[in-house]
């Protein structure tokens, strides 16, 4: 057999080895289907011969990996009824050789050696006693939320009857993945082992001792932890926990509701029933058009992130053993913490030296306030980090990052007195949201070295740095750059210099369509509520006061200057107007003064929209606008800028677009990302409503050419 | 239509406080309903056997109120065995089908006479104690539901009601509701409930009570715990346009928790005239209808409209509207959109004063209206209820 191995010993003890030929880990494919059976067919034959099974991995220190994701991309959507019937029976057939494990009449234990998530998880439920090694690599959890998915062989079905509907719920929607301790403490797994010898070992005592073990549920006298639905202990749950999901997801994703309601309908019936629920429910997820794209965003294109399609190929991996940051604010600092979290040195350098002090308590609070952080490794972090004065310290640094103000002169002086010190090859990289990278380049003596790195705020916590390349900037500074940002566990997008770069323009659509609205008269609640249930995770009137209006106004007041020197006049928009009067006229700079689009309590949390906006800017009533249009304007105004930015050659990457979208600047995650929602929109679809859009709210709904071609060619974006 | 539907009578028990220690709380739900059994059957020595059917509406219809608890309590009481009997669930607005139901029956002469009425024990069988389809986590998801009286909240804040204007409303119920009984309004149709040996338990309406605005601006709002636990953000669903939604509703201005049961005799003229009995109303229309559910308050306006324009009528031919104050704002709703004045609606109080025993209140505000037209000798009544789900239901009547 080239994927099971059965081997028995004297005792009458099976091992069941999963060794798949010519792959370095085992999946849950094809093979798997025909192997599985077959290897079950052979140990029913056993008969009484057969005393226990212990099942492992061939692979060291590789368990199983979960189903194959790439095989529910390519079904189709919506089959017809024939296949509908076929799809759900393979779906219980597929699952029915776990069955037949946990029924063998044998005490069943798994020796969990590596990761086992999905599908490699099921199988260890499957089991009756589960052992994993006490090992960094084991990692233990049902995360096909995460993906859009449930676990569908069994997972609800078997978690929710050993730990309880609360605790099942909870690990499965989070998709939550378990280190080997938190395991063992969270009840996935019964016991540690020090190594595999260990482990087996373990797993033959067990055996032995437990000739009649069966699962849980199969004691008399069981009833499910914690209560069945219908019990006043679960009623919490089953009353306000299917409206807190609708709630947190806007209704925008499938798999949280359809997860709570499988472990809440499952737990209702007996055991076989539940799994044919199970079943269902998952088949509905593969029929559905936002599992698709979340498989698609966070699996598909975040491999191809990974894996370096952005990066230049044909330069080594690159490693930054000290890094230099300037400025010590909380950017600087975030930044800082981040790389020596990484186990990077990093110099944090400051105009003097009680600034970048500050800097480094900005760090040991993220330690503080990080889960995950112990007092030793705290310790550990911040002695990587070497708060200075001096720009001499900053010499032997393999990159700088200047995380200074947003100013061109600041910038250039910074990058001047740096480079003075610093070896002719170190990589300079300016982090800004906007300001462009070739113009600041003009301040460096060696402008292929020079780089753009746009951090999120708070950057200890935001996933996503977007790397723009200068017009000079070479392929190793890029390299550099990229491996630098996965080492400090972030995605890597790339895009070329061009005013506003990817994220800050795409977001600065939705943010000026909102204050058009506003301006408009609609109804703010409409506009915020439009963009909650768009599932954006801040409207655009909160977002503009988290930013400050005085920033924007400010902003505005420069580029009419700057249009001014350049003897061109530039018309204020209707949004920059709306700013104005907030800030000049009303007295409402922002969140951080307290006073806003919204009002805020003394300890700065939101309390409502200002009442006066009404009086503002609807004074004879609110405008009369499709709720549809509201919410459309505010997705549409983003992704229809970022299909120009394509158009412009500014980003090429599909896959950087989707993931840059999603994780620097909140857009909907059930969409897949700014690219992959025309694809389930529709492109043709797309573009016709956003020639709608335009008709009716003006040249920024215009589709692109891009666009329209696509529509045309029947082309998608992938 | 082959025949008229007559209401020969209409009765009902005293409402009691619907908690432990309510003055009804000993008394089993099936003995509210045989008490009216039993009294309108002596009322009018009535041959039971020449009634065909009995209805009654329950929300709770599980355990002591389980099953059908009609035909149950007919068996269990002096009736005729060839009455028939079926229980009914139509939310608040069981009652009032329950005597659509029997009028529509011998309206199209498949029955002569029947009962019709509802019982509901809350101090017994609490809201929910029968579960929910709605309950169901996927349903839930799909329906957009949220708890009835945070509902009420969203529509007066959607009206412009405040809660002044709610408070104002309730003040008033209190203070009809007060009179009516002071004066004897109610005499004729309560019927006190007695215990195994003849014994009264209760004699009458427990919960009618001394009220001021000042007292009621007082309370606390009932349904801030739903507005915080996830409703509020779930009724944005439907209503994007708010932002946040304003309390406003209190146990003083919401109806009351009650146990009660109703009863109504209906019949053909022949069958009337048979046993002797004098018709005091004619049901001219009926009516139901859905609106939008999440809300599912809204539904009296369109039902009494389709209704009257059944009876080929206008607003004006009513004399009197009954419209159950499930919450005020619901009142305050329906005399906007209709154009009733205060002095043409729930002029002997309602709900808010006297409570609404769910299953019970349709049939018992049938009686209300009834004896109010007799006793200022108007004509024609119009009696409407709101109920889960988005349901109205209207019902139209004429003295004959």
């Amino acid at each position: 057999m080239s994927y099971i191995r059965l081997e028995k010993d004297a005792d009458g003890i099976v091992e069941l080895i999963f060794d798949q030929q010519g792959k370095s880990v085992n999946v849950m494919g094809d093979e798997y289907a025909e192997a599985m059976p077959a290897a079950l067919d052979e140990l029913e034959a056993m008969g009484d011969a057969l005393k226990g099974l212990y099942i492992r991995s061939g692979k060291p220190g590789q368990f199983f990996a979960g189903g194959d994701i790439s095989l529910m991309l390519e079904m189709d959507l919506d089959p017809p009824q024939a296949e509908r019937e076929a799809m759900f029976r393979d779906l219980l057939a597929a699952k029915e050789p776990l069955a037949r494990i946990e029924r063998l009449g044998v005490p069943v234990a798994v020796g969990i050696n590596g990761p086992a998530l999905g599908g490699g998880y099921e199988i260890a439920l499957a089991c009756h006693y589960r052992i994993a090694l006490d090992s960094p690599g084991v990692k233990i959890g049902l995360p096909e939320a995460m993906l859009g998915l449930l676990p569908g062989a069994g997972g609800i079905v078997r978690m929710v009857r050993m730990l309880g509907m609360q605790d099942a719920l909870t690990l499965i929607s989070q998709g939550k993945q378990l280190n080997a301790s938190g395991a063992l403490e969270q009840g996935l797994v019964h016991e540690l082992a020090a190594d595999e010898d260990q482990m087996a070992a373990r797993a033959r005592a067990w055996i032995k001792a437990n000739p009649d073990a069966r699962q849980p549920w199969e004691e008399p006298g069981y009833s499910i932890p914690g209560g069945a639905p219908g019990d006043d202990s679960t009623q919490g749950l089953t009353y306000f926990g299917p409206v807190s999901v609708m709630n947190q997801t806007k209704g925008n994703m499938t798999a949280p509701q359809v997860i709570i309601a499988a472990v809440i309908d499952t737990a209702r019936v007996d055991y076989a029933t539940a799994h044919k629920i199970e079943s269902r429910y998952f088949q509905r997820l593969l029929l559905d058009q936002v599992s698709r794209n979340m498989m698609t965003t966070f699996f598909v294109q975040m491999n191809q992130l990974d894996a370096g399609a952005s990066r230049p190929q044909g330069i080594d991996q690159t490693e930054v053993r000290k890094l230099g940051i300037l400025g010590a604010g909380v950017m600087g600092a975030g930044i800082a913490f981040a790389a020596a979290r990484a186990g990077i040195d990093v110099v944090l350098k400051d105009l003097n030296q009680e600034n970048a002090d500050q800097g480094k308590a900005y760090a040991a609070l993220a330690c503080d306030k990080h889960r995950r952080i112990d007092e030793a490794q705290a310790k550990q972090i911040l002695a990587r980090i070497h708060p200075t004065a001096q720009l001499g310290d900053l010499a032997d640094c393999d990159l700088v990052i200047e995380a200074v103000f947003e100013n061109r002169e600041v910038k250039a002086a910074v990058t001047r007195e740096t480079e003075a010190v610093l070896a002719e090859s170190t990589v300079f990289a300016s982090n800004t949201s906007a300001l462009p990278i070739t113009e600041l380049a003009q301040a460096s003596t060696r402008p292929q070295y020079f780089i753009g790195m746009h951090f999120f705020s708070p950057a200890e916590k935001m996933p996503l740095v977007e790397i723009i390349t200068g017009e000079q900037t070479s392929d190793a500074a890029l390299a550099r750059a990229f491996d630098l940002a996965q080492k400090l566990g972030k995605k890597p997008i790339v895009v070329k210099d061009a005013p506003g770069f990817f994220t800050t323009r795409v977001i600065g659509q939705t943010i000026t369509q909102g204050q058009r609205m506003l301006a408009e008269g609609v109804n703010p609640a409409l506009i915020e509520n439009g963009a909650a249930f768009n599932g954006s995770p801040m409207g655009p009137l909160e977002t503009l006061d988290t930013i400050s209006l005085e920033t924007a106004h400010h902003a505005a007041r420069q580029q009419q200057a700057d249009a001014g020197a350049r003897g061109e006049t530039v018309e204020p928009g209707a949004e920059s107007e709306v700013i104005r009067i907030m800030v000049e006229e009303v007295g409402r700079p922002g969140k951080a003064k307290g006073a806003g689009f919204y009002d805020y309590d003394d300890k700065g949390r939101k309390v409502q929209t200002w009442p006066g906006l009404k009086q503002l800017f609807a004074p004879q009533g609110y405008a009369d606008i499709p709720y549809q249009d509201v919410k459309d304007r505010l997705l549409f105004s983003q992704v229809l800028e970022a299909i120009r930015i394509m158009e412009e050659g500014v980003l090429t990457s599909v896959a950087d677009g989707n993931i840059g979208s999603i994780m620097g600047i909140g857009f909907p995650p059930h969409t897949g990302g700014v690219y992959q929602c025309v694809n389930a929109y529709g492109v043709a679809a797309f573009a016709a409503r956003a020639r709608e859009l335009a008709a009716r709210y003006g040249e920024a709904f215009e589709p692109p050419q891009l666009l329209l071609d696509m529509a045309k060619d029947g082309r998608v974006f992938g | 239509m082959t025949q008229d539907a007559f209401i020969y009578d209409a009765i009902r028990t005293p409402r009691g406080k619907g908690k432990p220690g309510g003055g009804l709380y000993e008394v089993k739900p099936i003995d509210l309903v045989t008490n009216l059994l039993e009294e309108m059957k002596v009322r009018h020595d009535l041959d039971t056997s020449q009634v065909d059917d009995f209805i009654c509406a329950t929300g709770e219809p599980v355990n002591e109120q389980g099953q059908n608890i009609a035909k149950t309590a007919l068996v269990y009481s002096s009736w005729d065995d060839a009455v028939s009997g079926a229980q009914l669930h139509r939310y608040c607005a069981g009652g009032l089908d329950a005597v659509n139901n029997i009028a529509m029956k011998i309206m199209s002469g498949m029955e002569s006479m029947g009962v019709a009425g509802g019982v509901e024990s809350m101090s017994r069988l609490g809201i929910g104690a029968s579960g929910a389809a709605a309950g169901d986590a996927w349903v839930a998801m799909q329906s957009y539901g949220i708890s009835q009286g945070l509902a009420a909240d969203l529509m007066a804040g959607l009206d412009g009601f405040t809660r002044e204007d709610v408070d104002r409303y309730a003040c008033e119920s209190q203070r009809r509701a007060a009179h009516a009984r002071d004066n004897g309004y109610f005499d004729k149709s309560l019927v006190p409930v007695t215990d195994l040996n003849g014994v009264t338990v209760l004699d009458s309406d427990e919960l009618i009570r001394p009220t001021d605005l000042a007292g009621l601006a007082e309370l606390n709002p009932s349904f801030t715990l739903f507005n915080d636990f996830g409703h509020g953000d779930f009724l944005k669903f439907k209503y994007p346009q708010v932002e946040k939604v304003e309390c406003i509703h209190t146990p003083g201005n919401s109806s009351g928790v009650v146990d009660g049961a109703s009863l109504v005799l209906l019949g053909n003229r022949q069958a009337g005239e048979d046993q002797g009995l004098k018709p005091r109303a004619r049901i001219r229309a009926m009516a139901v209808t859905g609106t939008e559910p999440t809300i599912m308050l809204a539904g009296p306006a369109p039902a009494s409209e389709k209704a009257l324009k059944l009876a080929g009528m206008g607003k004006e031919d009513i004399d009197l509207f009954e419209l159950n104050e499930a919450f005020a704002a619901v009142v305050l709703r329906y005399q906007r959109l209709m154009g009733v004045d205060d002095d043409r609606i729930n002029v002997n109080g309602g709900a808010i004063a006297m409570g609404h025993p769910i299953g019970a209140t349709g049939a018992i505000v049938l009686g209300t209206l009834l004896d109010e037209l007799e006793r200022r000798d108007l004509t024609t009544g119009l009696v409407t209820l709101c109920a889960g789900g988005g349901i109205g239901i209207a019902t139209i009547i004429e003295r004959v």
